[in-house]
């Protein structure tokens, strides 16, 4: 299959048929649609976010529109999430179509400011070179790649001159963000995708992926099946089989025990789902969504619980420490997943004893953190701790007993 | 102004001083108590918090007092100026002007205090700190000030303020103050939401 | 007061330190977590307890004796996300 330049770091760029973003060919998209014109189109496509909360996008812009002061558009390229890879590969191989998503986004808004947030992990000298050679007026701001720094509020706040750290979602950025004005914050595919739709329409759009989850996203895949080793990105239609998409990376499904869908706040399905196909509807069952297309695939050889467990610990390590629950909650969530994860070899505690305390307590951290914090970052994390519980049941089961069934 | 009256103006220019120390030295303590996000026998953080307030405002209550009175009293000497700028009186200037500075300093926490909904958390915190810069100029005025500052039951009425006020000085400085009784605490099997509704 | 909206105790968390005098003034709607943090007894939207109407003067007074201003009441619509509290997950 096709293959394009390593970006950095070993990154493969891995191309198929169903490439729109990736085969761009640079050309600027010149379509200016008026605010309505623009409304309808979002709405004819079914867009919706590509950068993880999957909303749709014709209404956050309809929300934006309707305030009163000149608004602001900011472009996400920020990327915190670590195993999601394709920001910054829109960044260096399609810089032209993110300015021209973020250029299309503030003319149809009359956006007061537009500015692209990319953070110190990437590369950045497409994008402003890009930017320059047609006199854009979006500016490129460097900002720290943190996990919860890159989150809507944060990326503002550091916009606006304070720490990136999230705030309280009240009042929201739509109705007061950068430079106190009402902005729309989008990821850096979404304004790519929506480059695309003004030049190729809403048809064009939707003539692949599912009806209800229409066009192509940017995956992510990492992880390994025993000797081989994926990191890259590719192109693929909503909807596609999930295991078509590993395969493409060498992944062979009968050696991994399951996979991470969505990234360190997403779910985990189990290596019997690796059949599902990647839209909204189809992943909905498993508590899981498409939303910023990281696939993460573990290894046969590895241990759910341990690796729900060491994420759990990262993401316990990432919090701001702002919100009392969060900051206290976390780490004790991750600890006990590690109790629960180092079972089997912890000689001391009698197998039955003790240990299905252990799950309880892991469920009753995850109703304590739950909600309660200014961003979703312990529920993202109660999120993928719960679906570890539900799809991997059974290997709980074996710790519980004293031995890991890996 | 008859001797009698500024005799009874005199007083209560002392008076109303000598409370408004007392008041205070309450709301420092219990503004520390309420920091400290501990319940107090009864009456709760609620309480300590509400107490902490209404002391506060009492004693801004007897300074206004303490300076109309000793505004209008012809032996005070105290002048409108005097009131808002420090160290110019003509009676004691040093320790004068302490009470004059605390005034300016009590204005500002109290207008941010009362305005802290508009003026936001952080700079009604900010202002807040002067409280601690605050008291001991009081306390400095009281004693240097007062014509009965070298009298006993003052010097021992300040000497109590001050242990009060030094005792919950050092526990505000104690490594374990800012988590209110709840460090070490073991995850209970219940979600405290639990009681009082029984599945 | 519309039929199709509710009042919610919205939570700052990034003021909320752990004073806890809310859960003094509202024990039917706020209890404590074991770091000292509000939670959500009843239904909630969020984490942030639905406030009947009955509890909205004694809601201003618990917003009023913050010391850090973490609270604030907000309007939300009645069809939007409520949960049942947690206690009640717990139950299932």
């Amino acid at each position: 299959m096709p293959q394009r330049p390593v970006i950095g770091g070993g990154l493969r760029v891995v191309g198929s048929v169903h490439d729109r973003l990736l085969a761009h060919d640079g050309s600027p998209v010149l379509g200016r649609p008026g605010l309505d014109e623009l409304s309808e189109l979002l709405a004819a496509a079914a867009l919706t976010g590509r950068g993880g909360a999957g909303f749709p996008t014709g209404r956050k812009l309809a929300t934006v529109a309707a305030q009163p002061r000149r608004p602001a558009v900011v472009v996400n390229a920020v990327e915190g999430e670590p195993l999601s890879r394709k920001d910054e590969t829109l960044i260096a191989l399609a810089p032209g179509l993110v300015r021209d998503g973020a250029e299309i986004l503030a003319g149809a808004l009359g956006a007061g400011r537009v500015v692209v947030a990319v953070s110190d992990r990437m590369e950045s000298a497409a994008l402003r070179r890009s930017i320059a050679a047609v006199g854009s007026r979006a500016q490129v701001r460097t900002v720290a790649g943190t996990f919860v720094g890159g989150q809507e509020t944060a990326v503002v706040n550091v916009l606006n001159g304070r720490p990136q750290v999230p705030s309280d979602p009240v009042p929201p950025t739509w109705e007061r963000g950068l430079e106190r004005r009402p902005t729309l914050v989008v990821n850096t595919e979404t304004a790519a995708q929506i480059a695309l739709l003004v030049r190729h329409g809403a048809a064009w759009f939707r003539s692949v992926g599912t009806a209800e989850d229409p066009g192509t996203f940017l995956a992510t895949v990492s992880g390994s099946s025993t000797e081989v080793v994926a990191d890259g990105v590719t192109e693929t239609p909503r909807g596609a089989p999930m295991h078509q998409v590993l395969g493409l990376f060498g992944l062979r499904t009968d050696l991994v025990s399951g996979v991470l869908v969505g990234g360190y706040h997403g779910a985990w399905l189990p290596a019997s789902a690796l059949n599902t196909p990647l839209d909204v509807a189809a992943l909905a069952p498993w508590g899981a969504a498409p939303g910023a297309g990281v696939l993460h695939v573990l290894d046969r050889r590895q241990c759910p619980i341990e690796a729900t467990a060491s994420i759990a610990g990262y993401l316990a390590g990432q919090s701001a420490r702002q919100c009392g629950p969060c900051l206290n909650g976390l780490p004790v969530l991750a600890h006990t997943l590690a109790l629960l994860a180092g079972l089997p070899g912890d000689a001391r505690r009698s197998p039955t004893r003790g240990s299905h305390d252990l799950v309880a307590r892991v469920e009753h951290l995850t109703r304590l953190v739950e909600y309660r914090g200014a961003c979703a970052h312990p529920d993202g994390t109660v999120r993928m701790v719960r679906s570890m519980l539900r799809t991997f049941g059974a290997h709980l089961e074996g710790h519980l007993a004293g031995t890991c069934p890996r | 102004m008859s001797a009698v009256a500024e005799q009874a103006l005199w007083a209560l220019g002392r008076g109303t001083g000598v409370v408004a120390l007392v008041l205070m030295t309450i709301s420092v303590v219990l503004g520390i108590a309420t920091r400290s996000g501990r319940e107090i026998a009864g009456w709760g953080r609620f309480g300590v918090n509400e107490i902490h307030r209404a002391a506060a405002l009492m004693a801004t209550g007897l300074v206004v007092v303490h300076l109309g009175s000793l505004l209008l009293d012809p032996y005070a000497q105290l002048r409108w100026f005097d009131v808002v700028v420090p160290f110019a009186g003509r009676f004691r200037p040093v320790w004068q002007g302490l009470g004059t500075l605390a005034v300016d300093l009590l204005v500002v926490v109290m207008l941010t205090s009362l305005l802290r909904r508009h003026v936001g958390p952080r700079v009604f915190r900010a202002v807040h700190w002067a409280t601690y810069a605050l008291w001991p100029l009081v306390v400095g005025h009281a004693i240097g000030n007062g014509t009965d500052g070298r009298s006993w039951w003052l010097l021992a009425l300040a000497g109590v303020c001050v242990v009060a006020v030094g005792s919950a000085v050092a526990w505000r400085l104690l490594p374990g103050f800012a988590d209110r009784g709840h460090r070490g605490v073991r995850i209970p099997r219940q979600v405290p939401a639990r009681a009082g509704r029984q599945a | 007061m519309s039929a199709s909206r509710q009042q919610v105790l919205h939570v700052d968390w990034t003021r909320c330190d752990g004073h806890g005098a809310c859960a003094e003034l509202l024990p039917t709607l706020l209890a404590l977590d074991p770091w000292g943090f509000p939670m959500a007894r009843g239904d909630h939207v969020r984490g942030d307890p639905v406030v009947p109407p009955g509890e909205r003067a004694q809601a201003r007074r618990a917003i009023a004796a913050c010391p850090l201003l973490a609270l604030r009441l907000l309007e939300v619509p009645s069809r939007g996300p409520v949960q049942r509290a947690a206690s009640d997950a717990a139950s299932r």
